[in-house]
């Protein structure tokens, strides 16, 4: 199942074969929790998240256009529902997983990480704007994504995209090594 | 891309996926309804309160012939309560869904019905009305 395409295993998942679907979440799961997480939801939330995008699909599946879209349908459906879940929580938030640590102490997330190649990729990636973060992001667990598939579930204009994401990639770049000065 | 590749295996790290959602869950199968217009959601609208002391959630929806009002109470480490006014009022019965389960609530004649304490998490609404089609708000997360 894993040399299929999105578009072959879509096939295969309308006929009921259960193979098929574990492929479809092990080949998307890291995308769609990272996207629900980074939409501001606690675990449980991106969890409840999840299993609705699983459930959804699974009944939308005799309705997809084009199969070999799958991961920008599946992200887009993720994040709707992630905002909309967000706003039924309130205003109370999770720590922000993604803010800029503490500048003279170790956040948690860099406590786990273990050599100081990954501590400063860290610090760097933490410090980029809520946009780049998103689109990086994206394309680090998805990097078939195309522009009209990463600006759907960005809500972002398809035209800057490319040029935002070559930004946000020469600005990341640019500050681990500044990280790697100090 | 040697970045990107980094970065992907720093946010493994960082905030991995829960082992737990690895494996699929078990799909209800798909009923056959015609999906209800989303008239209105409190929650898009407003927020209406914060987790842990509970909220509700106040939904319209809507197709040709049929309203639905729904009103969603959430309450900490218990679950869902929900009441519901189908309007115009022809009996019936109510579908909940959940991911590994279910239950069916009568509509009462003036068009009420209700459910306590289904769980929280995905939930989907069908109605079911003598000589029309099942009526269905989609998966959605409370």
């Amino acid at each position: 199942m894993r040399d299929l395409t999105n578009a072959e295993l879509v096939a295969h998942a309308k006929l009921h074969d259960r193979s098929a679907w574990q492929e479809i979440v092990r080949r998307h799961l890291p995308l769609l929790w990272s996207t629900a997480r980074s939409a501001g939801l606690r675990e449980a939330d991106a969890a409840d998240v999840c299993q609705f995008t699983w459930l959804t699909l699974a009944e939308n599946l005799h309705r997809i256009r084009t199969p070999a879209k799958l991961s920008g349908w599946l992200i887009t459906t993720a994040r709707h529902e992630a905002l909309r879940v967000r706003k039924v929580r309130g205003r109370e938030l999770p720590v922000d997983l993604w803010g800029p640590p503490e500048p003279n102490f170790p956040s948690p997330e860099e406590l786990v990480l273990a050599d100081e190649r990954a501590r400063r990729l860290w610090r760097a990636f933490a410090g980029l704007t809520d946009q780049c973060r998103d689109i990086l992001r994206l394309v680090a667990y998805a990097p078939d994504l195309t522009y009209q598939d990463v600006a759907e579930a960005l809500g972002m204009p398809v035209n800057n995209l490319g040029s935002t994401r070559s930004r946000c990639l020469a600005v990341l770049r640019r500050r681990v090594e500044q990280e790697a000065r100090v | 891309m040697t970045l990107l590749a980094d970065l992907k295996s720093l946010l493994d790290q960082v905030d991995p996926t829960p082992p737990h959602l690895v494996t699929p869950p078990k799909f209800p199968p798909p009923d056959d309804y015609t999906l209800l217009d989303w008239s209105s959601d409190s929650a898009v609208a407003a927020p209406t309160g914060m987790r842990g002391t509970g909220t509700s959630r106040s939904l319209r929806l809507t197709s040709d012939h049929t309203t639905v009002d729904l009103r969603l109470d959430t309450v900490r480490d218990l679950g869902v309560r929900a009441l519901g006014l189908v309007h115009p009022p022809r009996g019936g019965t109510v579908l909940i869904s959940w991911p590994d389960g279910g239950s069916a609530s009568g509509i009462d004649p003036i068009g009420w019905f209700r459910a306590d304490l289904v769980p929280a998490g995905p939930l989907r609404f069908v109605v079911r009305q003598p000589d029309l089609l099942d009526l269905g708000t989609g998966w959605f997360v409370q």
